[in-house]
C-alpha cells in the first residue's frame, strides 16, 4: 500500500526487496480481483467458484500479453527508467485497480441481487473504475520513479502508453474467452467484434 | 462460441475451451514460476541483510579501535 500510494519506500528496497514486492503485489492483486471474481459471479454458486479463478486469470494473462511489449518498447525508446522499475509500477498499479474491484464487489453483489436494471452496468461500471484508477496509479508511479532517473521522459512514457493499451486490448479478448463472468451477455462477452461491429 | 453463446471468430465452444485450458495452464506455471522466484528473492534477501549487519559491524569496530 505505501508503494502504490507513496511511490517509494524509505529506506528504498534492495533489488530482491524491490521483486519481492513486485511478485507481492501481483499475488495480492490475484486475491483481491479475485473477490471481485465471487461478487459478480454470486448470481449462482458454479459462477461464483468459477469466476474466483477465471478474473484473477484474465487479469494475469493480460497483464503476461502486455508486459513483453512495453519491455521491448522501453528498450527500442532507449529510455532511462530500467525494466524492473517498470515491471514493478505496473504490478503495483495493478494492485491499486484491483484493490477499487474488491472494494465495490460487495455493492456489484447486493446489486445483482436486488435490482435488474442496474446489476449488470454496476459490474462492468466497476471494472471501468478500477481500469481507470489502475492507468493513474501506473502514470503516477512511472512519473515518480523518472524523477530518480535523468533523460528524456517521452522514451518512458511511449513504453507506458503501450502497456497500458496492450493490456486493455488483451482484456477485452481474454474477457471474451473467459465469458460467463457476469450472469448476462454484454458487449464485450464477443470481444473485439462485438465492441466494435463491422 | 463461447460458453456464453457468442462466436469468437467463428470458432466452436469445443475449441474456444481448448483455448482457454491452454491459456490457463500458462497462467498456473506462472504463478507457479512467480512462486519460486519470490521464495529465491526472499532467500537473497535475508542473505542481504545479513551481510548488512556484518558490514555495520565491522565499520563499528574499526571506528571503536584505535
Amino acid at each position: 500500500m505505501t508503494l502504490t500510494c507513496r511511490g517509494e519506500l524509505e529506506p528504498p528496497a534492495t533489488p530482491s526487496g524491490q521483486l519481492m514486492l513486485t511478485i507481492g503485489a501481483l499475488f495480492c492483486g490475484l486475491v483481491l480481483s479475485a473477490l471481485w471474481g465471487l461478487g459478480a459471479g454470486s448470481a449462482s454458486a458454479a459462477l461464483a467458484l468459477s469466476d474466483v479463478f477465471k478474473v484473477p486469470m484474465v487479469i494475469l494473462l493480460s497483464a503476461l500479453t502486455a508486459l513483453p511489449a512495453g519491455v521491448v518498447a522501453l528498450k527500442l525508446a532507449n529510455a532511462k527508467l530500467p525494466a524492473s522499475e517498470l515491471v514493478n509500477a505496473f504490478a503495483t498499479s495493478l494492485f491499486g485497480g484491483t484493490l477499487v474491484l474488491a472494494t465495490l464487489a460487495p455493492l456489484v453483489a447486493i446489486y445483482y441481487h436486488t435490482s435488474a436494471r442496474a446489476g449488470v452496468p454496476l459490474a462492468l461500471g466497476s471494472v471501468f473504475v478500477a481500469l481507470v484508477t489502475a492507468t493513474l496509479l501506473f502514470a503516477r508511479a512511472v512519473k515518480r520513479k523518472l524523477g530518480a532517473h535523468a533523460g528524456p521522459r517521452l522514451a518512458s512514457i511511449v513504453p507506458v502508453a503501450i502497456l497500458v493499451t496492450l493490456f486493455s486490448a488483451a482484456l477485452l479478448q481474454y474477457v471474451a474467452l473467459a465469458s460467463p463472468i457476469i450472469p448476462a451477455d454484454t458487449a464485450f462477452s464477443g470481444g473485439l467484434d462485438t465492441v466494435l461491429p463491422q | 462460441m463461447t460458453p456464453g453463446g457468442v462466436a469468437l471468430a467463428g470458432h466452436d465452444a469445443a475449441y474456444l475451451r481448448a483455448v482457454w485450458l491452454v491459456a490457463s495452464a500458462l497462467g498456473l506455471a506462472l504463478i507457479l514460476a512467480l512462486g519460486v522466484i519470490y521464495r529465491r528473492a526472499r532467500g537473497r534477501r535475508e542473505l542481504e541483510e545479513a551481510e548488512a549487519v556484518l558490514a555495520a559491524h565491522d565499520a563499528d569496530d574499526h571506528r571503536a579501535a584505535p
